[in-house]
């Protein structure tokens, strides 16, 4: 706001009469300084312009300073001052979540009620000779140690024939559906640990 | 700066956090394939006579064992073992800790192979066999012997723990791993096959029935490796030392002695001058390391 050049306290009177607080002393000095000093003149004129052009407006809504303030303090948080880089990296979460998604929803549809790959099998015969036995059958990680019965081939040898994925199994015979022998063709024979031993078949491609 | 440092941070644990979650989403088809199945187990064990805690503790030793990426499959294979045989449920549960310890080294063993820069191929396998090794009374420190010269000669860990077998396979027809060790870490090194590897015990057997004495059986086998010779060879050069050494002592003098220098001046010989060098100057004997430490001992069941 500019200030008055003629030194006259014609500020102190204009805020008073704004306010409804001017005496009548004051009010006829103003006079006489407004009607002698052109400065003063011009500054009551523009301070009266201003006051009608803001009488003129509309009135503000119920409630618009709360709600000012409200806003305020809520950008006073520290997260929301600033913006947000524009940059991929902001994105990158948000892709990568749908992207999850998606494979869950691949996955479900896929592999559910499917079996897994299947790796290719080696077909392997195991025989156990030289037993005068009514039975014999062959337990093993490969059949869950449930005894499977082995055919007693025209030679008098004990046979089965297993096809089996590459992999390393334990196994054992078991004549006449009590005794537990280790097959003596068997490379490897490993101590049970139950008082036996158990062969070790180990299948490569 | 420190806002925007502190939400760019928030944003990085955005984005591990999306890639944990593609992770666990993209192994999800393993997740229906659990190593065991907790419930079919504690079911069998409860039917087997187990009481709750004595289930709990079998189940506790399949959950360590997967939780350490080892094959708790073969755990489950020795309960249906033990079931099958009708262990009580104390032996089975002794059978379990035996076994899951076995498995705790052949990993360590493992982790140091794949320090040593040895490539790690068919990793579950190759743990089990080093496990089985160990069962048979091979230590880590004796397969440890094998691991330079697979490393140095880029065999992978399925070379090693079929070294390791063998060597448990000597070590129960009576050849200790420190007798043994030695020659199975050159053969690793020379690139010997499964078979080959397994033609060694025949080795092993025959120089026992000749009675070759165990430090002449390590230099010719030494130099036979070194020659590229196959086992069937090397049990041939074992009788020619045989018949040389008896050339030599017509008396019946044994020539089974310990002492590196006997039976040398025969050693090999016969096979177009490989390795029949004069007294003290015989084939480079692989180097012999002490004995390692034996093996715990494994409670019985």
């Amino acid at each position: 706001m500019a200030s008055n050049p003629c030194r006259h306290p014609i500020e102190g009177w204009l805020h008073k009469k704004a306010d409804g607080r001017l005496s009548p002393e004051e009010a006829v000095a103003m006079e006489q300084v407004v009607g002698s000093c052109p400065a003063c003149a011009e500054r009551v004129a523009l301070f009266e312009w201003a006051g009608k052009t803001l009488r003129g407006q509309r009135a503000l809504p119920v409630g618009f300073s709360d709600n000012v303030l409200r806003r305020l303090a809520a950008l006073r948080s520290p997260g929301r001052l600033r913006e947000r880089p524009k940059t991929a990296l902001y994105w990158l979460p948000a892709a990568v979540s749908a992207l999850a998604v998606g494979l869950v929803v691949f996955s479900v549809f896929i592999f559910r009620g499917r079996a897994p790959l299947e790796a290719p099998s080696v077909q392997v015969e195991l025989k156990l000779a030289g037993e005068k036995a009514r039975s014999v059958a062959i337990v093993g990680d490969f059949t869950g140690w449930d005894a499977v019965a082995m055919r007693k081939g025209e030679d008098g040898v004990w046979k089965t024939r297993l096809s089996l994925p590459p992999g390393r199994y334990r196994y054992a015979f078991v004549v006449d559906s009590d005794k537990w022998v280790a097959d003596p063709q068997a490379a490897t024979v490993l101590d049970s640990g139950y008082g036996g031993a158990d062969s070790v078949l180990d299948i490569s491609l | 700066m420190g806002l925007i440092a502190r939400d760019v941070l928030l944003d990085l644990a955005r984005l591990r956090a999306g890639m944990v979650l593609l992770t666990l989403v993209a192994s999800g088809p393993a997740w229906g394939d659990a190593s065991f199945d907790a419930s079919d187990i504690r079911g069998r064990l409860e039917s087997q006579g187990f009481t709750p805690s004595q289930a709990q503790a079998a189940l506790a030793m399949l959950d360590r064992a997967d939780g350490h990426g080892l094959p708790a499959s073969t755990l489950v294979n020795r309960i249906r073992e033990g079931i099958a045989r009708r262990a009580q449920p104390s032996a089975i549960l002794g059978v379990l800790t035996d076994r899951l310890a076995d498995l705790e080294r052949a990993d360590e063993v493992t982790r140091r192979c794949a320090k040593e820069g040895i490539t790690v191929r068919d990793r579950d396998r190759s743990v089990v066999r080093l496990a089985d090794s160990f069962s048979m009374g091979v230590t880590p420190g004796d397969v440890v012997t094998v691991v330079p010269a697979a490393a140095r000669t880029r065999r992978d860990l399925e070379a090693v723990s079929r070294a390791a077998e063998v060597m448990g396979r000597l070590t129960q027809r009576g050849f200790p791993p420190a007798d043994t060790r030695d020659v199975l870490a050159a053969a690793t090194g020379a690139g010997w096959t499964r078979e080959q590897l397994d033609g060694l015990v025949d080795v092993y057997t025959e120089a026992q029935r000749l009675g070759v004495g165990k430090e002449k059986v390590r230099q010719i086998l030494a130099q036979g490796i070194r020659d590229r010779k196959e086992p069937s060879h090397l049990i041939e050069d074992m009788k020619e030392s045989t018949k040389a050494a008896s050339a030599s002592h017509p008396s019946g003098e044994s020539h089974s002695s310990n002492s590196p220098a006997s039976g040398s001046s025969t050693s090999a010989a016969g096979k177009g001058g490989k390795g029949g060098a004069p007294h003290g100057a015989g084939p480079k004997v692989l180097p012999h390391h002490p004995p390692p430490p034996p093996p715990p001992p494994r409670p019985h069941p």
